[in-house]
C-alpha cells in the first residue's frame, strides 16, 4: 500500500498563465491589447499588440491636395486635435515657405495651450479612475467642460476641431472671447490647488504612484521618450524651448521637470504644465497684435519638390510631421511621428517584474491614445 | 539658407567629412541641423559613431520612402544637450532591401524598425523580434511601397479593399 509523500518532499508544479488585457478593458485607454505572461500576480512578460485602429492614415495623404488632409490629422490624436492640425500645417508651411501672421501665430499658441489643458484634464480624470481616485474623473471633466466650451465657441466643435489653416486660421476669434478665457484662467488656478489637496497629497495615490514603473534619464533618452514623460525623468527637453515656433519665443514660461523618474513624477510634471499653460494664455492675449490671420495661398497649393521636418511639442511629447514633395499638388510621402507610440516602446521593460495592477498604473501614467499609436 | 550667406555654422560636420570623406554627400547645415545621405556600408558605424562621439542620444524618428527605383531609409537624431540635430538618409536597393539594426544602439528603435518592415517590406538584419506591428500577421504585400496593388479579398472584415480605384482627384 502506497501512502502519498508528506507535504514538504512533494513538487508543485505551477506555470506561468497567458492573460490578455484588452483590446476591450476599460484601464488600456482604447483599443491596447497586452499580451502579459504571470507568475501568480508577477509579470513576467508584457508584450503590447497594437493597430486594432491602423487606417492607414500616413497613405491617405498621398493621394489628397494639401488642404484636403488636415481634417485626418483630427483622427490621431483626438485629445489634442489641434496639436495635430497645427503640426501637419507648419510642415506644409515649411515646405511651402508660407509665413504665418503675426495674430495668427497668437491666436494659435492660445488655441494650443487650451488644447494641452483640456488634453491633460483627461489624463488626470483617467489616471484618478485607474489607480481608484474615481471623484477626481467627475472634477477634471467639470474643468474640461469649460475649455471644450471656449474651443466650441471659436471653432464650432468640442473634439475634433479642425481648425488650422495653411498660413494661418480659418477666421478670427469670437468678440469677447478673449474675457471668456481669462476668466477660466482665473477659475483654473485654484481648481489645481483643490487637486492638489484631493489627490497630489492623497496618501493612498502617493504609495500607489511613488517609485512605480522608475526611467531612468539615459533610458529615457534611448527609448525615445518625450513629453511629460521624459521630462518626469530629469531632462529638461521641450520642442517650444528647443526649436521655438509660433509665438513660443516672446512668451514666457517654464519647462516642468521632475527628477524622480516614476509614475509620481509624470503625473505631477503634467499638473504643472497646466500652470504654466495658463500663464502661457495670460500673456497671450496682453501682447495679441492686430492685423490678418490668414496667408493667401492660392486654391490649389503646390509645394516646390523637396522635404521637410515639422516637430511641435504636443500634451504627449514631440508630435512631428515629415513630408516629401515632388512639385505637385500632393504630397509623396508623409510620415507622422506620434509621440505616444514612442512612448509605449517603453512598457515592455517597465511591465516586467511588476505587480499587474501597476501595469495598470504605469500604462495610465504615459498617457497613450491609441488613434496615434495606430495611425 | 544658402552656404554663402553662413558660411561659418557647420556644426560638426566637419567631424564627419574627417572621419567618413566620401561616404557622406549631400550635406547641408541647416537651422541647426546637418542634412545628409550616408551609403548602406558604413552606416553602423556611423550611427554608433553620431550616437556615440556626437552626442545625438536621442532617437527622435525613423522612416522610410520610396522613390520608384530605391527605398531611402529617414534617420533623425537629435542632440538634447548640444542643442543639435540630424536628419539622415540612406539610400538601398528595392530588390533586396536588407540593413543594419539600429535597435542595439538605442532600443527606442526597435518598433520604428518594425513599422518600416511593416509598410514597406527593408528588413532589420540584428533585429530581436522583426514582424508585422500595424498590419494583421497574415497580410500581404507591402503597402507604401509605390507599386503596391491592394486586392480585394471579398471579406470586408479582413484584407485589403481596393482604395486605389476609387483614389479621388481633384
Amino acid at each position: 500500500m502506497t501512502t502519498a509523500p508528506a507535504l514538504e518532499t512533494r513538487e508543485i508544479i505551477t506555470q506561468g498563465m497567458m492573460l490578455n488585457m484588452g483590446p476591450q478593458h476599460p484601464s488600456t485607454h482604447g483599443v491596447l491589447r497586452l499580451i502579459l505572461t504571470l507568475d501568480g500576480e508577477e509579470v513576467v512578460d508584457c508584450d503590447p499588440v497594437i493597430g486594432y485602429l491602423h487606417r492607414g492614415i500616413e497613405k491617405f495623404a498621398e493621394r489628397r491636395p494639401y488642404r484636403h488632409y488636415i481634417p485626418f490629422t483630427d483622427r490621431l490624436d483626438y485629445l489634442c486635435s489641434l496639436a495635430n492640425n497645427h503640426s501637419y500645417c507648419q510642415a506644409v508651411e515649411r515646405l511651402a515657405w508660407i509665413e504665418v501672421p503675426e495674430r495668427a501665430q497668437y491666436l494659435r499658441v492660445a488655441l494650443l495651450e487650451l488644447n494641452r489643458i483640456a488634453s491633460h484634464l483627461v489624463f488626470l480624470g483617467t489616471f484618478g479612475s485607474d489607480v481608484g481616485a474615481t471623484t477626481v474623473f467627475l472634477y477634471a471633466f467639470r474643468e474640461r467642460e469649460h475649455v471644450l466650451d471656449l474651443l466650441e465657441e471659436i471653432t464650432g466643435a468640442r473634439l475634433t476641431y479642425n481648425w488650422m489653416r495653411i498660413g494661418g486660421l480659418p477666421a478670427d476669434m469670437p468678440e469677447n472671447w478673449d474675457k471668456g478665457v481669462l476668466e477660466f484662467c482665473d477659475y483654473m488656478e485654484p481648481r489645481l490647488d483643490e487637486n492638489d489637496r484631493l489627490l497630489t497629497n492623497n496618501r493612498i495615490f502617493r504609495v500607489r504612484t511613488e517609485g512605480v514603473g522608475v526611467v531612468s534619464a539615459d533610458e529615457a533618452v534611448s527609448y525615445g521618450l518625450s513629453g511629460p514623460t521624459l521630462r518626469g525623468s530629469g531632462i529638461r527637453h521641450d520642442i517650444r524651448k528647443f526649436r521655438p515656433y509660433e509665438a513660443y519665443d516672446h512668451l514666457d514660461f517654464q519647462v516642468c521637470t521632475e527628477s524622480g523618474g516614476d509614475v509620481f513624477s509624470r503625473y505631477r510634471v503634467r499638473i504643472q504644465e497646466m500652470r504654466e499653460s495658463v500663464k502661457v494664455l495670460r500673456q497671450v492675449f496682453e501682447k495679441l497684435p492686430e492685423g490678418p490671420i490668414l496667408t493667401k495661398t492660392g486654391k490649389l497649393l503646390k509645394a516646390p519638390a523637396g522635404e521637410a521636418y515639422s516637430q511641435v511639442e504636443s500634451p504627449r511629447g514631440e508630435l512631428s510631421f515629415y513630408m516629401r514633395s515632388d512639385g505637385g499638388t500632393d504630397p509623396t510621402r508623409l510620415h507622422i511621428r506620434a509621440p505616444s507610440f514612442c512612448n509605449l516602446t517603453v512598457l515592455r521593460k517597465l511591465a516586467i517584474g511588476t505587480k499587474i495592477a501597476d501595469v495598470v498604473v504605469i500604462l495610465g501614467s504615459l498617457d497613450i491614445v491609441l488613434g496615434e499609436v495606430d495611425r | 539658407m544658402s552656404e554663402e550667406t553662413r558660411p561659418t555654422e557647420q556644426g560638426y560636420i566637419p567631424l564627419l567629412q574627417e572621419r567618413f570623406g566620401e561616404l557622406i554627400s549631400g550635406v547641408e547645415w541647416v537651422d541647426n541641423e546637418a542634412r545628409l545621405t550616408v551609403s548602406l556600408d558604413k552606416l553602423h558605424d556611423f550611427l554608433s559613431f553620431a550616437r556615440d562621439d556626437l552626442l545625438l542620444k536621442f532617437p527622435a524618428d525613423l522612416t522610410a520612402f520610396d522613390t520608384g527605383e530605391q527605398f531611402v531609409l529617414v534617420y533623425r537624431l537629435v542632440s538634447i544637450e548640444k542643442g543639435y540635430a540630424m536628419l539622415l538618409h540612406c539610400s538601398i536597393s528595392r530588390e533586396d532591401p536588407v540593413v543594419p539594426t539600429a535597435s542595439d544602439l538605442w532600443p527606442g528603435f526597435n518598433w520604428h524598425e518594425r513599422e518600416v518592415f511593416d509598410m514597406f517590406g527593408i528588413r532589420f538584419e540584428g533585429h530581436p523580434d522583426l514582424r508585422r506591428i500595424l498590419l494583421p500577421d497574415d497580410w500581404e504585400g507591402f503597402p507604401f511601397r509605390k507599386d503596391y496593388v491592394s486586392v480585394p479579398s471579398g471579406d470586408p472584415l479582413h484584407g485589403p479593399q481596393p482604395v486605389d480605384e476609387v483614389g479621388w482627384k481633384p
